[in-house]
């Protein structure tokens, strides 16, 4: 089946400002698609809009223009009637595991909550052989149920945000900055479980991060933000290893990698790769980009470039994207992978 | 994996005291109660309320005479065995007079609380959690009610309607709603934030279901405070009230009425305006009294360290065993913190060599910070901090105030994490810079202004004037951070410690703070110490590394050494875990469970529990940091120590990994 | 800034309609009785239809509503039911009154209930602890006991101070103060704990707080971080519960007022309650309401002083 099962078509989205001021448009001319069981992320920093794209899919920010699609079925501008059947197919991850889960309710209380408010008519018996059987699969022992969110490490939590929302067998799954708040060891254990639930139930996910690193590790493709507009998406492959837009290079090149040696080289090519061009957009039209572009010149800010698709098949926004010199070797993550792994070597 | 791991500290790195770890909560009602009966005086207070109210409610049981009974005979008499509080001008018993009266005041209170808390919260809970116009339109009204002398209306009130004093009652609860009216809106506005709202939104539950279900049960705690609160201040108007005696007709008994009765007769019996005047004061405070309780029990529900273990921790293991350098800064040897008795960093040892980059790094509740705080000095009282920290040949633990401010700015420096936060929002920047320069240089007037130029131009801002006039909320994150810079070179520091100082900035941003940071380290030759959990940012900026975990260092080599020979199977699983060095598509390497609390570090190797190569020997006893020899691949390198029983064997494993890598090339 | 000041402002206006409105409604729907109030029980039909004739009360309600909001905007309230004297006339002298009093009690509260406040946050603990002690009890014992408290200590026992009454500061000044020195302790009492606790929180939240770590460590000195950057922003949030304390304090007034048989605006609104004047009410409550907004805008412009955030804006 060719049809992708999240459509999202010319999105703006908008945020008042007060009297007399022009709405902030968060963001702008957005376009993607997502596959089944396909993980398609969105990476920024902050005021990119990445955060705003995803509640904007999951009904928790309003859309000013533009339509989003799931499985053909227009949800941008759905009412709750319409969220709690979307609910059964369309779920989320958030950043914080201490905010996530109501600290008021059991473990068992959240994650049925969902089977409850939108699922199938159940019995009782039946909700907690459910929820059992989820925790069980994040790796979470049944005797949870009846204890409190308060009792969990973060990590833990976070498994139990993903227990809920997955309980329900979701088609796609909004995780924004899911593994941000954890920390390194954790998070490597919330994204090999992410990973295990997509192989084993074909879930599509929203990967909502800043971490490109971690985009990397785990995208089919990659939609890269700034300020609202895409500056480029494309494979992850292609995105991450060879960058084509000025910024996405220069958020590669700021990743600090643990290799003193690379980072040598590495911290040469940031330097590079960020300056003051002094050529700014004005009213709203040019480059966002084209104040910090090394590139940066007048033509940027004539018009804002437009996203072109490239005959690689990834598109880019950048009106000199065919007279850049190739990426700095130096700045791209898969040259880096190279630490021993005999950790795991159990005596 | 283990199913269910130790509770542990959040994820975010700001959270490395284990003192503020949120340990189990479970919300229960009666752990509630049993938190709250751990409170002397709320208890006290509770329980006098309740003989009160109970005495009120039975007047006409156990009050010994009729309340209007006049006996001329025996007016104005002190307490006596056949009336207890005496008699008032008339010859009233005044105790069966304050039991009577106690009827009136708490059935008014009861009415008056009763409207103000349905106002209150549902007002409240609509503005808080629906927002917009709505709370837009409550929060002016509120405003409004809040700004009225409430006395004029109730004047007309009880004008209006004969003194009545039920009606008066609701109209003071409307007046009082307002309070709670801001409180609920927000506790439900904190709530709304939450992302577990926002699940629940996705769920598709309407808005009055969540309010139910998820904004409630959260907010009841700074309701119900606030609730005993406005029980006391009605209290006291309402007495007010009484005493000028609306609300109540003579000769019926009301406490207020009475205090006004008594003062008719102050100059024969000063007595009188005792029992119902202390009566009434005695309620508020115990209401008062009860809110103090309640509010500290639902605190301490929210923040219960794991305190209640806080056994003290068996003799740890044998301090640093770090060879000392010819030429060093800072000495660090053998320093412990404890909070309470548990100690949360054991005997940490290392040496900051003149210009030297160290980084500490390691995850959230491995003592990174309290460490970086027991160098600055700037751990709070209750904190005891054992060992040496030497600056400069000067030992500064535990040692006079005047030593530690000798050195704060000038000799040591300090950049937080947060750098939003870092300064104060009520000064412009070159106030406060010009604070500091002023304090280190002794400059005034132009002189200062134009060392506060220089050092703004110094950490890169391009438009340093401007940015002096600025006040932080007017500066980005970016910025900020770069001013905190500025403060932190303002006492031309030989050291900067610095927390964290990119972690909160975006990634670009915290490129070009670590630039900056290497820049200024090479211009001035300062050193600093970097606490961090991305050894991405000690590869870019360190020369020497210490690897926490669980209060201990576990590692520390050069940072070169580190990267290509890591010893210690944390320091390997905290590498192989990172993304970075994943391949595309595979598996990340992940250490099991997590990073243990204080009161749970066992007594031996505190990583082995999550450790792949474990041995029974590594959980006999305390592992020592040892020093492991050169590696003929490196003869030149210098001091790495690793604190683990198998590190050498492991260095050999590098060493064979190095070398088929080298085959393959 | 000045479109928030505007906004408070028109607030004010708001407050300054609606509560005369409120209590002009409240006050009418009693008003069958208002005659025969101040007749007395034994006037005639006739002469109560007099009454009411001559003071307009035969008209309906609406009617002389909109009759005294007319004048009411050009400071003419009407005359009294009781006295048949225009309420301004009754009303001038006891705004001094009442001015000294309510005035007297803002300035204690406020010098004296940040002067605790500092001293409770810097000093040391113990000095912590009484201070808590004394702000449990102070907010707990009620103003009109603790009037006669401190008639039973400082006039009955003591003779020190006088128990009732007011003296006009141009006859005697020294009077004049003495008789203000017992009503206004027992007004202020309250607001000093409230100030001394707002304070003292605000100003240990600041010395706790992530800059003043990072000023410390930088160099900056103890006594700076105290009474520069601790109190500096501890004013903005003490300022404002100020404004919250005198509201207080206005409705205060009227029983202090009354227990001191003062004759300020207070003591005459509860009279006049009483006597269902309501003329005499309505102006008051008018008074009460431009003081509240007078107090009201110099808070505003304080704390737009003090905050920069609101500066800027």
């Amino acid at each position: 089946m060719s049809a992708d099962l999240l459509e999202i078509n010319d999105l703006e989205i908008t945020y008042p400002r007060g009297f007399g001021k022009a709405p902030f448009r968060a963001v702008q001319e957005l376009s993607l698609r997502v596959g089944r069981g396909e993980t398609v992320s969105i990476v920024g920093e902050s005021g990119s809009g990445k955060t705003t794209i995803g509640s904007a899919i999951l009904g928790l920010a309003r859309v000013a223009s533009g339509s989003i699609k799931l499985n053909g079925e227009e949800i941008a501008h759905a009412g709750v009637r319409q969220r709690r059947e979307l609910a059964s197919r369309l779920q989320a991850v958030f950043q914080d595991p201490f905010s996530s889960l109501d600290p008021s309710q059991t473990v068992g209380d959240v994650v049925a909550e969902p089977l409850r408010v939108a699922g199938p008519k159940l019995s009782a018996a039946e909700i907690n052989e459910r929820v059992v059987a989820m925790l069980a699969r994040v790796g979470i022992a049944q005797s949870a149920v009846s204890k409190y969110p308060a009792e969990f490490s973060g990590g833990q939590r976070q498994r139990i945000a993903i227990a809920r929302a997955l309980v329900l067998e979701p088609e796609i799954v909004v995780c924004d900055e899911a593994v941000s708040a954890l920390d390194v060891s954790v998070q490597a254990q919330v994204l090999n479980l992410l990973d295990d639930l997509q192989r084993d139930v074909g879930t599509s996910y929203v990967f909502i991060s800043h971490n490109m690193a971690v985009v990397r590790h785990i995208s089919d493709r990659v939609v890269v933000l700034y300020r609202g507009r895409v500056m480029e998406q494309g494979t992850a492959a292609e995105v991450c290893d060879t960058p084509a837009h000025p910024y996405t290079r220069s958020l590669l090149a700021s990743v600090p990698v643990p290799d003193v040696a690379a980072q040598k080289g590495r911290r040469e090519a940031r330097m590079s790769s960020i300056v003051a061009s002094g050529i700014a957009p004005h009213d709203g039209v040019g480059c966002p980009f084209a104040p910090r572009c090394p590139f940066a010149q007048q033509k940027c800010v004539d018009a804002t470039p437009p996203l072109v698709e490239l005959p690689d098949g990834r598109s880019v926004a950048c009106v000199r994207v065919g007279e850049l010199p190739p990426p700095d070797e130096r700045s791209v993550l898969a040259t880096t992978a190279a630490v021993s792994t005999t950790v795991t070597e159990k005596s | 994996m283990t199913a269910i791991d130790t509770p542990a500290v959040p994820g975010g790195p700001s959270t490395d005291l284990p003192a503020a770890e949120s340990g189990g909560r479970p919300p229960s009602r009666f752990r509630a109660l049993r938190e709250y009966l751990r409170r002397p005086l709320g208890v006290i207070a509770g329980a006098f309320l309740l003989v009160v109210i109970v005495a009120t409610a039975l007047a006409r049981v156990i009050s010994p005479y009729d309340p209007l009974k006049q006996d001329l005979f025996h007016s104005l008499a002190l307490p006596s065995a056949t009336h207890l509080l005496g008699t008032d001008k008339l010859g009233r018993d005044v105790l069966s007079r304050l039991l009577w009266g106690g009827q009136v005041s708490l059935l008014g209170l009861v009415e008056a609380l009763a409207v103000a808390f349905v106002i209150g919260i549902t007002l409240g809970l609509v503005a808080g959690y629906v927002g917009r116009v709505i709370d837009n339109v409550i929060s002016r009204l509120t405003e409004v009610v809040m700004a009225i002398p409430g006395i004029v209306i109730l004047l007309m009130v009880y004008s209006a309607t004969n003194n009545n004093q039920h009606i008066g009652m609701i109209v003071l609860g409307v007046l009082s709603a307002p309070t709670l009216i801001r409180v609920t809106r927000g506790a439900a506005q904190a709530v709304r934030e939450e992302t577990y709202v926002a699940a629940s939104r996705v769920t598709g539950m309407g808005r009055i279901l969540i309010m139910i279900r998820h904004v409630l049960p959260n907010i009841w705690g700074p309701i119900i405070v606030n609730t005993a609160v406005l029980a006391a201040v009605i209290l006291g108007i309402q007495g007010g009230l009484n005493y000028i005696n609306l609300g109540v007709n003579p000769p019926n008994p009301s406490w207020g009425g009475m205090v006004s009765e008594a003062q008719q007769t102050l100059s024969q019996q000063p007595w009188l305006i005792i029992p119902s005047g202390l009566l009434i004061t005695l309620v508020i405070m115990s209401f008062m009294l009860v809110a103090d309780a309640l509010r500290d029990t639902s605190a301490s529900n929210r923040s219960r360290a794991g305190s209640a273990k806080a056994a003290a921790q068996a003799v740890s293991a044998d301090g640093d065993d770090v060879p000392a350098a010819d030429e060093v800064l800072l000495r660090v040897r053998d320093t412990s913190v404890s909070f309470s008795g548990l100690e949360v960093v054991s005997r940490v040892g290392f040496d900051v060599r003149p210009g030297e980059a160290l980084g500490i790094v390691g995850e959230s509740g491995c003592g990174k910070t309290v460490t970086a705080s027991a160098i600055l000095g700037s751990l709070d009282a209750s904190a005891v901090t054992s060992g040496h920290v030497i600056f400069e040949g000067q030992e500064l633990v535990n040692a006079p105030r005047k030593v530690r401010a000798g050195i704060r700015g000038s000799g040591i420096a300090y950049i937080s994490q947060d750098p939003m936060v870092a300064l104060d929002p009520s000064f412009s920047v070159a106030s406060q810079l010009g604070e500091l320069v002023g304090r280190h240089d002794h400059l005034r007037g132009a002189h200062r202004r134009e060392r506060v130029i220089d050092l703004l131009t110094q950490v890169g801002l391009p438009d340093p004037a401007d940015v002096a006039r600025r006040f932080p909320h007017q500066l980005s994150g970016g910025m900020a951070q770069r001013v905190s810079i500025a403060c932190a070179l303002a006492g031309r520091p030989r050291l900067l410690v610095a927390d964290e100082p990119t972690t909160a900035l975006d990634v670009t941003i915290q490129g070009e703070i670590l630039g900056l940071l290497r820049r200024l380290q090479q211009d001035t030759g300062m050193s600093i110490v970097i606490i961090t959990h991305d050894l991405g940012v000690v590869a870019d900026i360190c020369d020497r590394v210490v690897v926490m975990y669980a209060g201990q260092v576990i590692e520390a080599a050069d940072a070169e050494e580190l990267f290509a020979d890591p010893s210690h199977p944390y320091t390997r699983a905290l590498l192989a875990s990172n993304p970075i060095v994943a391949e595309a598509g595979t598996k990340l390497l992940s250490i099991p469970g997590t990073v243990p609390n204080p009161a749970d570090w066992p007594h031996g190797c505190r990583f082995a529990d999550r450790c792949p190569l474990r041995l029974d020997a590594c959980t006999e006893g305390p592992i020592r940091l040892e020093l492991l020899p050169a590696p003929p691949t490196h003869p030149d390198t210098l001091d790495h120590a690793a604190r683990c029983i198998r590190a050498e064997e492991l260095e050999t494993t590098n060493q064979l990994a190095a070398k088929k890598t080298k085959e393959a090339a | 800034m000045l479109k928030n000041l505007g906004l408070r402002l028109l607030g004010s206006l708001v407050l300054l309609i609606v509560v005369p409105t409120i209590t002009f409604f409240l006050q009418g729907a009693g008003s069958n009785n208002i005659a025969r109030s101040v007749l007395g029980l034994t006037a005639t039909k006739s002469q109560i239809d007099a009454f009411n004739h001559t003071l307009g009360l035969d008209q309906p309600l609406w009617q002389r509503y909109f009759s005294w909001l007319g004048g009411a905007v050009h400071g003419d309230f009407g005359l009294s039911y009781t006295t048949q004297q225009p309420v301004q006339d009754i009303l001038a002298p006891r705004l001094a009154v009442s001015l000294s009093l309510i005035v007297g009690a803002l300035l204690v509260f406020t010098i004296v209930g940040m002067l605790l406040g500092v001293i409770s946050a810097t000093g040391n603990k113990i000095v912590g602890r009484v201070v808590d002690a004394v702000s449990t009890v102070g907010i707990a014992v009620p103003n009109f006991w603790l009037a006669v408290i401190l008639i039973a200590v400082f006039a009955v026992n003591l003779n020190l101070l006088p128990a009732t009454g007011y003296v006009d500061p141009s006859d005697d000044p020294g009077l004049w103060l003495a008789s203000l020195v017992l009503p206004v302790i027992a007004l202020a009492f309250a607001g000093i704990t409230a100030v001394a606790k707002q304070t003292r929180d605000q100003m240990l939240l600041s010395i706790a707080s992530p800059y003043a770590r990072s000023l410390r460590a930088n160099g900056a000195s103890e006594f700076s971080l105290v009474y520069k950057h601790a109190l500096r922003n501890a004013a903005a949030p003490v300022v404002t519960v100020l404004g919250v304390i005198f509201v207080g304090a206005l409705s205060g007034s009227v029983i202090v007022e009354n227990i001191f048989v003062l004759p300020g605006l207070g003591s005459q609104a509860l009279q006049s309650t009483l006597q269902h004047d309501v003329p005499v009410i309505q102006g008051i409550s008018v008074y009460f309401i431009i003081i509240v907004v007078i107090v009201n805008v110099l808070i505003d412009i304080a704390n737009t002083i003090l905050n920069p955030k609101v500066r800027a804006a």
